[in-house]
């Protein structure tokens, strides 16, 4: 850490110079900043957002010089020339119905599993001159670089982002910074590729290697709460990566390197149920409390004494940040300070009615904040903070912002053949709305684009792009721009078939279907009452960013055809023979001719046979005579079957002289009883 | 009362035609529903000739999209200019009006037929007059067993395209019938075009086309006599061949000229309504490659997808060595009987191509009887009623097992997979039955005293 400090101090020093020198930026090129916005939500629910921002200069990024920024993925993102990288991983449900507007305009969530989008340089060899010997190849081996890449750095299965789950959308995202500015403002040959990973389980092992990119690696600071058990424990969580280079506006258009920051945003979104965060780590079995504890209900006319209706509980939770995250904040993660660049003005704040009660632990220290309703905390540099709010009873709620739409998306029908997608968008609001609409399917689900059709509300495409997917080669991608009427519900339906695949193209559990990733919506512009347009313009300047809000639907589960996986060998057997039998029973007819059964000679082996059985016949004949002769000494010697011997020499023999002699014998043999 | 059998008799095909039409029409009315059903079914629809898969290809079309851009659409360029021009079936008047052009198409199909019938070529060629020749049936019940084939009516409704190619392959061949060397290429090379198995019957309708070239000729040339020629063919022989002797190899040169010519002209005018070349891989390199492994009535489907991947190519290729290797013996065995070899090899693409249907099997078992002076034969000494009683327990049990894999999940694939075995094995005996029976057929006019008699093979 010190090394590297020592290292890029310099290379920080002459940008910072450098840039001080031609402007006056409002952001120094070097930064840090963390903060942690705590949101309690109803009914018994917290949210818990931590963002992590850290921005080098884009010369000193160019030059492998990097400070806040981490190393690993610095190098990763050079050298398959990434411009922008926007990375997800995503678990569980926002339910927009009790918890409101998606945090952050959704901006910075994904859908369930993993989802990538990044803007690659596509060109060939120009431009890339600072890129090193990578990258050297076309777009999409850039592509399979990065999310190889990136697989191995955030132990995610993101390699299995190939060309069938690889999309290219046109009007869903758009750069957040500004886009070939290290290229002397180039971005013509920049491509936006767009992936998804809907069964990819987002776990432990994807928090481990996000904390260290960080510059304090979850030691200090507020990702210091973040631990493996709580954030999956979480209802719904949302991890994101973002990188972007930020341009000076008036400096954009000569693209001036100097002038340029790289950004790296991080962020963890989380919502907790309270309770069940708060039972206490080394008994988490949730138990029923004694009876003593329970307060009961007792306007009920089932209380007695043996019943107890609990009460309903009354107000807000109590909660504190120790017992839902497992431990307290470890001290400060103020490294800008360190630096002597600016100063962060919060590191944690907590957005709550003014007449809620709060307890600060020692050492943490309230700062101004413009909002009544939000309070500021700042962190100590030593030692924990902590952070407990009692029960209480609050009269004044502070409101819900309302979603500006609903969305949900089912497959229907019945059966493994066909079936149909089903989407349902609602706008609450009494104002229409534009939104871009982006469906990424696998290539195993044909859509029917004939079939598309848009009912209720009056609602129109706009636009449409669509690709379709090509067997095993590509995904479908369709892309709508619709606007929606004031107050409507319109349903999106199409008509789906489900492939066949190859008996080795499923997964082990083929019997459970397949992932759909989720439709991504983009909410372009509303037009709102002034009231909240201002209120929309407010929050666009605080975020700097953009006032189109994202959405996304839960991801499907696909039941495909299944064979069965037990019996290629009989398969391959079965439908052989009887193509054999076919074609042996055809060619049969066709080499051989017919003959009356008097015209057909006898075929050799038959004439060979005949022979060997008139030779084997006449050996029998031979031996049994033989065989007679011995019989006839045997029976005349232990008193036996005179009949018997009598007839074999009588019906057998040809040669009289032997018959004669035999007769004679068996006669001697009569004389001799 | 005494007109009713008279109209009957004058005008026996207008009223089939008439109540065949009439069938379907009320079919589709009566049960609205029933044609988009039945173009869903597996067993009637494959990926390379489903009326669905068209509309979507015709979507993206009218559009301006690539249709072949996609893994959907397979079928042939032409046939999207041509459904462009019906209103969309999304409509009830839409799927009335498609129903309509597939029973036109079906009644051309019959005529066809009863052309094939009507000309004899079964029975009489150039070498050879089969002695059952007046056992055969009449032209119209040939048309008649196709009309009313169920196995027609249900593709009729289903509106597959390979009806198309069913369409133009016997219009080949009536033209070959009729020694029209031109047209019967020419319409061959459409159907090709349209479903590219077709192509491997340019050997037996050449030859049909050769035979009965040779036989009008002689016909013309002892006008006089004409039924002489007729009753005597082994006797005129010789003398026959010595005048023919140059025409083979033209003939063979025009008609696969010809053919060839169509083939092209008509890739050129895909070429020119389409924005690429990417047609040619969509249309003819899916049926021999079978990427889309959908189940269907074919031997092919649950092969590949249980397939080792390393032997997939191989097996590929085995496969479809096996559908080339009769094209050629069947010309040779059965030279005397062109029209036998045609319907045979028809039999052997509608068993083995790999997106096979029951409408091509349907189409077959109605051909079967061109060759009905045979079915004495075929039926005394071989399995024609085991053979047909499996089919009909396949045809039963297919939809049932398909239903029990697929919606109730009651039963896996092999459940479907069995039946299709079945199905293709019955199929399979009466082509070599039928194949038996036309050997002996020619067998016998040789050699008259087998009649009847039990003949051994050698």
């Amino acid at each position: 850490m010190k090394l590297s400090t020592l290292l890029a101090l310099p290379a920080a020093l002459t940008t910072t110079l450098l840039t001080h020198a031609l402007s006056t930026p409002s952001t120094p090129p070097e930064s840090y900043t963390e903060n942690l916005h705590l949101l309690p939500l109803p009914s018994g629910y917290l949210y818990a957002g931590f963002n992590f921002t850290a921005s080098t200069a884009l010369s000193a990024y160019t030059s492998q010089h990097f400070r806040y920024f981490p190393r690993s993925l610095g190098q990763i993102l050079q050298y398959s020339r990434t411009e922008e990288l926007h990375l997800r991983f995503a678990w569980g449900r926002w339910d927009e119905g009790s918890w409101g507007s998606r945090p952050r305009g959704g901006r910075r969530e994904g859908g369930t599993g993993v989802e990538i989008w990044a803007w690659l340089d596509a060109g060939g060899d120009g431009g890339g001159g600072q890129d090193g010997d990578g990258g050297g190849g076309g777009l999409e081996e850039r592509w399979s670089a990065l999310v190889n890449s990136l697989s191995g750095l955030f132990c995610a299965s993101l390699n299995f982002v190939d060309g069938t789950k690889t999309t290219r959308p046109v009007l869903t995202f758009e750069a957040e910074g500004s886009l070939g500015a290290g290229r002397g403002g180039r971005n013509g040959s920049l491509q936006l590729l767009h992936g998804m990973l809907p069964n990819e389980v987002v776990c432990t092992e994807n928090l481990t290697p996000f904390l260290k990119l960080l510059p304090c690696k979850g030691k200090a600071g507020i990702s210091s709460l973040l631990d493996g058990h709580k954030v999956f424990d979480a209802n719904w969580q949302s991890m994101s990566i973002d990188v972007r280079t930020v341009c000076d506006s008036k400096h954009e258009g000569e693209g001036e390197a100097g002038d340029c920051r790289i950004e790296i945003e991080q962020t963890v979104d989380m919502v907790m149920d309270i309770e069940r965060s708060m039972r206490p780590r080394d008994d988490p079995i949730p138990r029923p409390r004694p009876i003593e504890e329970i307060v009961c209900d007792e306007s009920k006319h089932y209380h007695g004494h043996d019943t107890c209706y609990p009460q309903r509980r009354e107000g807000e939770m109590a909660w504190s940040l120790s017992k839902i995250f497992g431990s307290p904040v470890r001290g400060g993660c103020h490294l800008a300070a360190d630096d002597g660049g600016e100063e962060q003005a919060y590191d944690i704040s907590l957005e709550v009615p003014s007449d809620r009660t709060v307890d600060l632990s020692i050492g943490g220290r309230q700062v101004a904040s413009p909002n009544a309703n939000v309070r500021r905390f700042e962190l100590p540099e030593q030692g924990t903070f902590d952070l407990s709010l009692p029960q209480e009873s609050i009269s004044a709620q502070s409101p819900l912002t309302p979603p500006p739409l609903f969305a949900s998306r089912q497959l229907t029908g019945h059966g493994q053949e066909r079936g149909g997608m089903h989407t349902i968008l609602r706008n609450p609001h009494p104002y229409p709305q534009r939104i871009v609409y982006l469906e990424s399917l696998p290539w195993f689900l044909r859509p029917y684009m004939h079939t598309l059709q848009i009912a209720g509300g009056g609602a129109s495409i706009e636009k449409m792009y669509y690709t379709p997917a090509l067997d095993r080669k590509r995904g479908t991608h369709l892309e709508l721009l619709l606007t929606l009427p004031a107050d409507s519900t319109v349903e999106l339906r199409y008509d789906v078939e489900k492939a066949s695949l190859r008996y080795t193209e499923y997964p082990p559990d083929a019997n459970r279907g397949f992932d759909v990733a989720p439709a991504v919506i983009r909410i372009l512009s509303s037009s709102p009452s002034e009231q909240q347009r201002q209120q929309q313009q407010q929050q666009q300047e605080m975020e700097g960013q953009d006032s189109s809000y994202y959405l996304r639907t839960t991801s499907l589960l696909l039941p495909l055809p299944t064979p069965d996986f037990s019996m290629p060998y009989n398969v391959i057997i079965l439908t052989s023979t009887v193509i054999a039998l076919g074609f042996g029973s055809i060619f049969n007819f066709l080499v051989r001719r017919f003959a009356l059964p008097e015209e057909v000679p006898p075929a050799p082996v038959v004439v060979l046979a005949r022979r060997v059985g008139e030779r084997i016949r006449g050996i029998i004949g031979a031996v049994r005579r033989g065989g007679g002769v011995g019989r006839d000494g045997d029976g005349s010697r232990s008193s036996g079957k005179e009949g018997e011997v009598l007839m074999d020499g009588k019906g057998k023999g040809l040669n009289g002289g032997h018959l004669a002699n035999g007769d004679t014998r068996v006669w001697e043999g009569k004389k001799d009883r | 009362m005494q007109s009713l059998p008279q109209v009957y008799n004058d005008h026996h095909k207008a009223i089939l035609y008439g109540s065949a039409a009439a069938v379907r029409i009320l079919a589709a009315v009566a049960f609205p529903g029933l044609p988009d059903t039945l173009s869903l079914r597996a067993e009637l629809a494959t990926p390379v000739n489903s009326f669905k898969r068209l509309q979507e290809g015709l979507f993206l079309y009218q559009r301006g999209l690539d249709p072949y851009n996609g893994g959907i659409f397979h079928q042939a360029p032409l046939l999207l200019p041509l459904f462009s021009l019906l209103p969309s079936p999304a409509f009830a008047s839409g799927t009335l009006l498609s129903v309509l052009l597939y029973t036109g198409l079906d009644l051309l199909v019959a005529e066809c037929l009863y052309y094939i019938a009507q000309s004899g070529a079964a029975y009489i060629s150039r070498r050879y007059r089969s002695p059952r020749h007046d056992r055969t049936w009449t032209p119209a019940s040939v048309a008649a067993i196709y009309l009313f084939n169920p196995y027609t009516l249900l593709t009729c409704l289903a509106r597959p395209t390979s009806v198309f190619a069913t369409f133009f392959t016997l219009l080949s061949v009536s033209h070959a019938c009729q020694a029209r060397t031109a047209t019967a290429a020419f319409a061959l090379a459409i159907a090709s075009y349209i479903s590219l198995h077709p192509a491997l019957l340019l050997p037996p309708v050449g030859l049909l086309c050769y035979d009965r070239l040779c036989l009008l000729q002689h016909q013309g040339r002892d006008a006089t006599s004409n039924g002489a020629a007729i009753e005597k063919p082994t006797s005129t022989k010789i003398a026959h061949d010595q005048r023919l002797q140059a025409r083979p190899l033209e003939l063979t040169l025009r008609f696969s000229g010809i053919y060839l010519a169509t083939f092209l002209l008509l890739l050129t005018l895909s070429r020119l309504l389409l924005p690429s070349w990417s047609f040619m891989p969509s249309v003819y390199l899916t049926p021999l490659t079978l990427p889309d492994l959908t189940p269907n009535s074919g031997l092919w489907w649950y092969f590949f997808t249980e397939m080792f991947d390393a032997f997939r190519s191989f097996f590929l290729g085995v496969f479809w060595l096996h559908m080339l290797s009769y094209s050629v013996p069947f010309c040779l065995r059965l030279n005397r009987q062109p029209l036998a070899a045609v319907v045979l090899i028809m039999g052997v693409l509608a068993i083995f191509e790999p997106y096979a249907n029951a409408g091509d099997a349907g189409v077959w078992l109605s051909c079967l009887c061109l060759l009905s002076h045979l079915f004495e034969l075929s039926s005394s000494h071989r399995y024609t009623f085991p053979a047909l009683a499996t089919l009909l327990y396949a045809t039963l049990l297919g939809p049932a097992f398909h239903h029990l894999w697929i919606y109730a999940g009651s039963g896996n694939a092999n459940f479907f997979y069995a039946i299709t075995l079945v199905w293709s094995l019955a199929l399979l005996v009466l082509l070599a039955d039928t194949l038996y029976a036309a050997l002996r057929d020619e067998y016998e006019a040789e050699v008259p005293e087998a009649k009847g008699r039990e003949i051994r093979q050698v």
